[in-house]
């Protein structure tokens, strides 16, 4: 009687797949697992696509800008600083940012074959 | 000229391992635990030990190294080294745990059912794993040269005889908890050094790389000239001689002191020229990069200007790519309990990584600064290793000596044990079809062989042959993995066609610049930077091929893909796949 028991809702609605709908033959299972497999997709894509900006353009920046090398940030030179040092913070954010909105993804999608 | 204070930290270090790896021995009877240490391991000391293996020759050495010679452009590889831990975080991590393989030919075979996938993935294991192993052998010769100022083959033989024995006896049970502890005696042995650096110097001024003033030998400094030099002198300086200089023989008891005046000399080769404290220092004619092209962003390939920007394009996509298809770095994460763990355990590796990375960049610009002997003697791969002598005196400079001598010993140790697990476990278990006592055999040779190889490298960058194992790493695993586990139409034939076709065309291509085959314009980027047009060829080599063979489809794609992905909480055991 899952589904059932709140007011107003259809007493037969199958909204609430149960997780041998995943392992079930069929296009159901398999839109599940693909829906979750393109959300964890997506999550990967949100980090890395930021990654990949940076580490493109500042290569080509630096083309562009020749003069970028005299540039120096508190008398140590830009590309020693951005290269040594400052690259990594971001990238620290970046790999706890991805942590915790995969857990997320991971969880909703667990809790929808929780039964209520 | 043996440096006591450099030799008791390497046997310290070797000690230590074999103590604590030997410990291993009782509790290691079955592969699961010589391989995966039982999955038992907490996430932050998995971390560390991911770390501590993943740390070697080329972090602790070469990149300072390779970026006081190269310049700052030589910095990607450590900014590649520590990203690739983000790729592989968010892209093969919690997969590769749920999936339940140890290896990745294991991988290779349990995903696309092909015993034959899994023969040629086995067959790059060997390959990344030799490419790896011959820099970190380098490093050791490199280093115990420096310390005991013997010959270089000692090193590498102390290193082939400890690693070897080590595998041999343990497995990996005791080897987690040395890992662990060499990321962090590593970390601790180059910071330290790199601190007291800063406190130290007299003149802890950015002038001689912002071009306001030379470089200065901050002590009274003797540089041994490897080969003939041509030296250019700008301020007339008072040396000791013992060799040739100008065609003019030097070698008065006792020894007399001769002035070089402003202008270009030519130094014989093997002949030492000692400095006064607070001379300007000469630089070499040839091979020294100017200020300006030291600070320069993109990677100089020997130093030299070819094809910049497609140059550091193709390290950047070597070192972001290769780590996660390096084979000693992935059995690793089989000792995370689950999916989740895998992935905050990893996360835990950029942030230990990152807090590494900064002091080689430190120390390749103090070395810039305050070692400009090794731009003349050509030694700038042992910048690590010579800085705390150059700046500090007495009993400081001894305790300095061990912890980089012992660092750069444990960054070598951890990575080749890694590596020889790695090497021995595909051996062993996919061509030799045997147990224990086959792995123990397997790592006696793989051992021999490659500490017979090391002898064989002196003298290359060690940064550059590590970026040449990435390079392969990229061009084979790398595909396989991302798309094998995002992509449900990957096929067996196009998994083999992309790892043959990049992976061999890297490995093609490493073969011959080790051969020296091109060294100028566009040839000596695409042999030397391979990963710039061997990664795109594996990628759409898997890709076309996969989509033209529809029915070289592996059976069951979505219970694969359901292993994958699928949290633990939603596994199954009635229902789960076989």
């Amino acid at each position: 009687m899952r589904g059932g028991i709140h007011p107003g809702t259809s007493p037969v609605t199958r909204s609430i797949p149960s997780a041998a709908d995943l392992y079930a033959k069929g296009a159901y299972g398999e839109t599940l697992v693909r829906s979750l497999i393109r959300a964890q997709l997506g999550v990967a894509l949100g980090v890395l696509l930021p990654a990949a900006a940076v580490v493109i353009t500042f290569p080509i920046l630096s083309v562009l800008l020749p003069n970028l090398v005299k540039v120096t940030v508190a008398g140590v030179p830009l590309t020693v600083a951005v290269l040594g040092v400052g690259i990594y913070p971001p990238l620290v954010v970046l790999a706890v940012l991805y942590v915790r909105r995969a857990a997320r993804v991971e969880e909703r999608f667990v809790a929808l074959f929780e039964k209520h | 000229m043996t440096d006591t204070g450099a030799v008791v930290g390497v046997v310290a270090v070797s000690l230590a391992t074999a103590v604590v790896g030997s410990r291993g021995l009782r509790v290691s009877r079955t592969r699961d635990d010589f391989l995966v240490a039982a999955r038992q391991v907490p996430s932050g000391l998995n971390a560390a030990a991911i770390s501590g293996e993943y740390l070697s020759a080329a972090s602790f050495l070469g990149v300072a190294g390779l970026a006081m010679a190269d310049g700052v452009g030589a910095l990607w590889y450590a900014v590649g080294y520590a990203a690739g831990y983000l790729v592989l975080l968010a892209v093969v991590a919690a997969p590769l745990r749920r999936f339940g393989a140890y290896t990745i030919p294991d991988f290779a075979e349990g995903r696309l059912d092909s015993p034959m996938l899994r023969k040629v993935a086995t067959g790059f294991v060997l390959v990344i794993c030799g490419f790896y192993l011959l820099p970190q052998m380098e490093g050791a010769g490199v280093t115990l040269q420096v310390a005991f100022g013997g010959p270089y083959w000692v090193g590498v033989v102390v290193l082939g005889v400890v690693v070897t024995g080590a595998i041999a006896s343990g497995g990996m049970k005791g080897i987690t908890f040395v890992q662990s502890f060499e990321f962090w005696l590593k970390l601790v042995a180059i910071a330290l050094p790199a601190l007291a650096l800063v406190a130290v110097f007299h003149h802890p001024s950015l002038d001689a790389v912002t071009g306001k003033a030379p470089a200065v030998f901050e002590r009274a400094t003797t540089v041994r000239f490897a080969e003939q030099t041509g030296i250019r002198v700008t301020v007339p300086v008072r040396v000791v001689i013992h060799g040739y200089v100008d065609g003019t023989a030097h070698d008065a008891t006792p020894p007399a002191s001769v002035e070089l005046t402003p202008g270009v000399h030519h130094v014989g080769a093997g002949t030492s020229i000692s400095f006064p404290a607070g001379s300007a220092a000469p630089t070499p004619t040839s091979g020294v990069l100017t200020n300006r092209q030291w600070l320069s962003p993109l990677l100089l390939l020997g130093g030299r200007s070819i094809h910049p920007l497609a140059a550091t394009y193709g390290i950047i996509l070597a070192t972001f790519l290769g780590a996660l298809g390096l084979p000693h770095i992935l059995v690793r994460f089989y000792t995370n309990p689950d999916g989740q763990t895998a992935r905050r355990t990893t996360a835990i590796v950029v942030m230990l990584l990152s807090c590494f990375y900064v002091w080689p960049a430190l120390l390749a610009l103090l070395g810039r600064i305050e070692a400009p002997g090794l731009y003349l003697s050509k030694a700038t791969d042992t910048v690590v290793l010579v800085l705390p002598r150059l700046a500090v005196g007495g009993v400081g400079e001894r305790i300095l000596s061990a912890l980089v001598a012992g660092g750069a010993f444990a960054a070598f140790l951890s990575t080749s044990s890694g590596l020889l697990i790695a090497t021995a476990g595909a051996l062993s278990h996919d061509i030799l079809a045997g147990g224990v006592k086959a792995f123990r055999l397997s790592a006696l040779g793989a051992g021999l062989v490659v500490t017979v190889a090391g002898l064989a490298v002196r003298g290359s960058s060690i940064n550059v042959l590590v970026g040449w194992a990435f390079a392969v790493a990229a061009s084979s695993f790398c595909p396989l993995l991302i798309l094998g586990i995002w992509w449900s139409r990957l096929t067996r034939r196009g998994a083999l066609a992309g790892l043959l076709l990049g992976g061999g065309s890297a490995s093609g291509a490493v073969i011959s610049a080790m051969a020296g085959a091109a060294t100028t314009g566009w040839p000596a980027i695409l042999v030397q930077v391979p990963a710039i047009w061997t990664v795109p060829l594996a990628f759409a080599a898997m890709i076309v091929v996969s989509l033209l063979t529809p029915r070289s489809l592996p059976s069951d794609v979505m219970g694969k893909l359901r292993a994958l992905h699928l949290p633990e909480a939603l596994r199954q055991p009635g229902l789960s796949d076989p």
